[in-house]
């Protein structure tokens, strides 16, 4: 058959000047290419896939050398898009890599879009739906954790898991149909009552979905919102976690009227740190709006930190935003300020409105005690706890897909409990299988069959 | 003199379980119509078991009749023996299963052929296709004598150079004692068909007065049966009762100890078997843990001595069947009328058919049954009214007779084997059907009769029957809606009895029916309850109410399959521009041209990229075409 495929090529690393260069070509004329281009050093070239061969980059007048490189060859259909696939490492300088692209495209290759080498890979199956989208995140993961997230996803863990619950869903479902199809085969003895795949597939569901919360904050990132009445020092503090000037500080309650947002990494994990209005009864409108922020960014954190001047008696003001924060679902680090003055007040004595509180003493202005509210930040973020092994969950479409998976397999408990005919629970299960082939973009298929003829003995 | 005009619209090659059917749809249709068979006494054989229906099979039955074919009433004139299977589940997977008086069955259907207005019937073996430039022209029979036909079915069922094995003998034959066609298998093959080998097998027929059936396990066919057919009215009274029985420890050894000489074991047969349904030999060697296995005597009519014992299905030498036999508690005087044996036979790998079962190689070709590597009477039966309808669809360029996965198994069925293709016996399984809930056979008239009656298959008088039961089906359940009783001593009385539990505020009579322990007829006494005495209606009722939620998600779950269903790839639609697609999978697709997204989508090994991929395209196309304008 005559194929059309294109044949692609692109500069993969960077533009500017670099020690190295890549050239990454995919497509059929690829090993036709390599040959054509690629003079080796040694007479050993045999251009076996994936292994590397050193040698010269000719230009098509057969004679001029335009760099001294390292080419590989990734035979179909073990290659990264599933097509054959050249790389060629070069000098990194600008020129000799715009040089050999040239040549590539004149002898017949066509510049890549941006992604179609992903794209590719998807098309033709050697990626799943999770594993697309955890590449094109992890290309732009903004921490080390993140990083490590989707580069766990990309390298299929999480399509790993979905596999394995897949599998035992399949050998319930198996068990399920043995019991309809081949009801003259298979006595109901050898079926069991609620397969224990079931519960172990929810089980791992859930398990699963619990890692949601954690891979969301690894992703994307924790919303630090600070809070406190005027002049506790918020844009001190801000500045201080930021080791930079961000918010202008004055004496003057007030000042801080707009958000003020800033980015840490700690312990490889993003934090986005918010400063905000001072909350009191308003002055004016500009201050009304800043405050009515406030209340939107509160009911976005994933963190709260309220803060309190240590060297002036509370005030109402102070018990009110403790109140507020109560009515917030999110963790709260309380962070007394100005320990460099002496304290006004002490919440070890009892009936205290912090009574019983655990206290963070700092001094933004000075520096004092940052440091254990770093460590307490990077303790509420899971920062030192290492990625599930199992794979994590961070998109809300796997979320909602795995929320269906587990209603379903639920209902199919519920089923078989009651003593429903099997193939309402079976059709649960299917419903189930559905929802997690959404993630990975497979399908059922024959594998129910196959699993029931290779454990019962069927037939007349 | 008057000159023979042997020329027809559509010509049947086959005259089983597929043929039959093919050929009555296609004459009813008011198609010029010949079937052969190469022995006209062996018309509608039962070549295996004695049965008709089963798991899965009964919904085909029923549909085969909801679209005017003749199986099931063929069945419902000559069973002697009824069972309802799965009759403690739902009615999704509850399956009617009736043993015929093979011979009765055979002489009924060949009668009904043989009375069919534009049917001829002729004994002769086709040995040829006549081809001309792509398309069917007509075939040539053993004599050389020419047939024209516009379009050919053909349905040989194990006869393409079927090879029967005993032991180590081997003889070329369609079926024990018949002979097998050759030429027309040779000429598939030079065609360019892809063709491949399989293999099944039939049990051994014992003589009733040589087993002591007081020993054995008697099982009487259900009391009260329902018929397959819509227009059957009664069934037969003569019932004929099978036997349980089961293999020992002895059976097996004598296996173990002779497995060489099984055909199967020796290399001999190359064929593909189906893992459904292992010989003995595969049973006892595959399944060493298990010290037994069943054995059932079904009697093969009611005037002859010869029982179909399933189970002891083996392709042994005779003497050591004979030993098999008689290992068997009950069996141990008996006598083997016919040996069990093997068959190798060639089937069309079925990805080279279109989803009207026409081929793609070969215009106005049309293949149906186990030609296509099926198994199965019904299986057949399915494919054979389906062909027979598109082919006569196809003389006048009417748009095909198809049905989606959501309507009927057969659409099931034929969508897997032209699509997935086959590497073993396709049979038909309840756990194929995706959307099974809704596809029951006893709603099999509900889907389809009104599109047997388009085609003029079916007689209005029935439709019009079926649109008033329809009508007091839907009365039937608004009156329940309606229709509520207050909590009382009494009525709470009543359901104790019933053991359901009390009602504590006003309940619909619909709520108490969607209760797993109430049928329709426990409601009767309580206010608003009308008795039903059409019992079709009454058990749609019960069930559209007793598992409406199921019905409702399942067609919900239909959405999504209609909505790529819809989605027509164009048949000259270019695999290899869509940019990115591997060899692999351009070269697959070429050779299966699915005709939807969704066809594409289920296609083994496809991905979601690819489908997307293809989609877009057709899209892309689809505007230039639009932005051209009409030519």
């Amino acid at each position: 058959m005559v194929t059309k495929t294109e044949t692609i090529a692109a500069i993969a690393t960077p533009s500017g000047t670099a020690g190295v260069g890549l050239i990454r070509v995919s497509g059929p004329l690829a090993p036709e290419l390599a040959q054509r281009l690629f003079r080796p050093a040694h007479s050993n070239c045999t251009w076996q896939s994936h292994h590397c061969y050193h040698g010269d980059i000719i230009a098509a007048d057969g004679k001029t050398v335009l760099d001294e490189v390292l080419a590989t060859l990734m035979r179909k259909p073990r290659s990264f898009t599933g097509e054959d696939v050249l790389e060629i490492s070069c000098h990194g300088n600008p020129l000799i890599l715009q040089n050999i692209m040239e040549q590539f495209l004149a002898l017949g290759c066509r510049p890549a879009r941006p992604g179609e080498f992903s794209e590719r890979a998807y098309l033709n199956g050697r990626m799943d739906l999770s594993q697309a989208e955890a590449l094109a995140a992890m290309i732009c993961a903004q921490s080390a954790k993140a990083l490590q997230l989707e580069l766990s996803q990309l390298k299929g863990s999480l399509g790993n898991s979905i596999d394995e619950l897949r599998s035992l869903l399949i050998d319930g479902l198996a068990n399920l149909e043995a019991a309809i199809d081949f009801t003259e085969d298979v006595s109901d003895k050898e079926i069991p009552a609620v397969p224990g795949q079931i519960l172990q597939a929810a089980a791992g569901v859930e398990l699963l979905l619990s890692t949601y919360r954690q891979a969301r904050l690894i992703t994307q990132g924790i919303r630090v919102v600070i809070v406190g009445k005027p002049n506790t020092g918020k844009s001190s503090l801000l500045n201080r976690l930021a080791g930079k000037k961000k918010a202008i500080v004055t004496d003057i309650p007030g000042t801080t009227r707009d958000l003020i947002t800033e980015t840490i990494t700690l312990d490889g994990i993003s934090i986005h740190l918010t400063d905000t209005a001072g909350i009191r009864p308003p002055r004016d409108d500009i201050e009304k709006e800043g405050i009515s922020l406030v209340r939107q960014q509160m009911e976005q954190a994933d963190i709260l930190l309220l803060l309190f001047d240590g060297s002036q008696p509370l005030t109402d003001e102070d018990y009110r935003i403790l109140e507020q924060s109560k009515k917030r679902d999110c963790q709260i680090l309380t962070v007394v300020n100005k320990r460099d003055l002496a304290p006004a007040w002490d919440n070890r004595l009892p009936g205290h409105p912090l009574h019983g509180r655990r206290l963070l003493d700092l001094s933004a202005k000075f520096g004092d005690g940052v440091e254990d509210l770093k460590k307490a930040l990077s303790d509420l973020a899971g920062g030192t706890d290492a990625p599930a092994e199992g794979g994590m969950i961070s998109r809300l479409r796997h979320k909602l897909a795995l929320e269906k998976a587990l209603a379903c397999l639920k209902a199919a408990q519920n089923c078989l409990a009651t003593g429903q005919s099997s193939e309402f629970a079976a059709f649960e299960l299917s419903e189930a299988l559905n929802a997690l082939d959404e993630i990975t973009g497979k399908k059922i298929s024959e594998d129910v069959l196959s699993r029931i003829f290779s454990g019962f003995c069927i037939g007349k | 003199m008057t000159v023979l005009t042997d020329s027809y619209d559509i010509v049947v090659i086959g005259g089983g379980h597929a043929g039959c059917e093919a050929a009555l749809a296609a004459a009813r249709m008011g198609a010029r119509t010949l079937l052969f068979n190469i022995n006209l006494d062996s018309i509608a054989l039962m070549s295996c078991n004695p049965a008709i229906g089963g798991l899965a099979k009964s919904q085909l039955v029923k549909e085969v009749d909801a679209l005017g074919g003749e199986m099931g009433r063929i069945t419902d004139k000559t069973a002697v023996h009824f069972r309802l299977l799965n009759a403690s589940k739902g009615p999704a997977v509850q399956s009617t299963r009736m043993q015929c008086d093979k011979q009765l069955y055979r002489l009924t259907m060949k009668a009904t052929v043989e009375n069919q207005a534009n049917l001829h019937i002729r004994q002769a073996m086709v040995e040829s296709l006549v081809v001309e430039d792509g398309k069917v022209a007509g075939v040539l029979d053993a004599s050389g004598h020419f047939y024209g036909a516009r379009k050919v079915i053909v349905t040989t069922g194990t006869f393409l150079n079927g090879l029967v094995h005993i032991g180590r003998s081997q003889t070329q034959s369609g079926r024990a004692g018949e002979l097998a066609s050759v030429g027309l298998a040779n000429q598939l093959a030079s065609l360019g068909f892809d063709m491949g080998r399989m293999k099944t097998g039939t049990p051994p027929r014992l003589k009733a007065s040589t087993i002591d059936f007081s020993v054995l396990e008697r099982q009487d066919s259900d009391p009260d049966p329902a018929p397959f057919s819509f227009t059957t009215s009664s069934l037969r009274t003569e019932r004929l009762p099978s036997y349980f029985a089961a293999t020992c420890e002895q059976t097996h050894r004598i296996i173990r100890d002779n497995i060489g000489q099984s055909p199967l074991y020796s290399g001999a047969i190359k064929g593909v078997g189906a893992r459904y349904c292992p010989s003995l030999e595969d049973k006892v060697m595959r399944f060493g843990e298990r010290t037994s296995h069943p054995v059932v005597l079904e009697h093969e009519g009611l005037d002859t001595q010869e029982v179909y014992a399933k189970g002891l299905g083996n392709s042994l030498p005779l003497e050591l069947q004979y030993e098999i036999v008689r290992s068997v508690r009950g069996l141990d005087q008996a006598e083997i009328m016919r040996p069990a044996y093997a068959i190798e036979y060639d089937f069309v790998q079925p990805t080279q058919l279109r989803v009207t079962l026409e081929t793609k190689l070969i215009s106005g070709l049309y293949l149906a049954g186990q030609i296509n590597g099926t198994s199965g009477y019904e299986e057949a039966a399915a494919q054979g009214i389906w062909a027979g309808i598109n082919a006569v669809l196809a003389l006048t360029g009417a748009p095909p007779f198809v049905l989606d996965r959501s309507e009927a198994y057969m659409a099931v069925m034929i969508d897997d084997l032209v699509t997935r293709g086959v590497d073993e016996p396709y049979r038909m399984f309840t756990s194929r059907a995706e959307y099974r809930l809704i596809l029951r056979e006893d709603n099999a008239v509900l889907r389809l009769m009104g599109r047997g009656c388009e085609l003029g298959l079916v007689d209005r008088a029935h439709y019009l029957d079926l649109q008033n039961q329809k009508k007091r089906i839907e009365e039937g359940i608004r009156k329940l809606k309606s229709s509520s009783v207050k909590p009382s001593p009494d009525i709470n009385e009543k359901l104790a009895s019933l053991l359901s539990p009390p009602i504590t505020q006003a309940t619909t009579l619909y709520s108490l029916l969607k209760r797993h322990e109430i049928a329709y007829d426990d409601l009767n006494g309580f206010p608003g309850w009308e008795p039903q005495d059409d019992r079709f209606v009454k058990k749609q009722i019960e069930i559209e109410i007793k598992y409406e939620g199921y019905i409702r998600r399942q067609f919900e779950a239909t959405k999504k399959l209609k909505e790529q269903e819809k989605i027509k790839i164009p048949a000259d639609f270019d695999y290899t521009s869509v940019p990115g697609l591997s060899n692999e999978l351009q070269a697959k697709l070429t050779r299966i041209a699915p005709a939807t997204i969704g066809q594409m989508g289920r296609i083994p090994g496809m991905t979601e990229g690819a489908v997307s991929a293809v989609l877009i395209m057709i899209k892309k196309r689809e505007l230039t075409h639009a932005a051209r304008g009409p030519a």
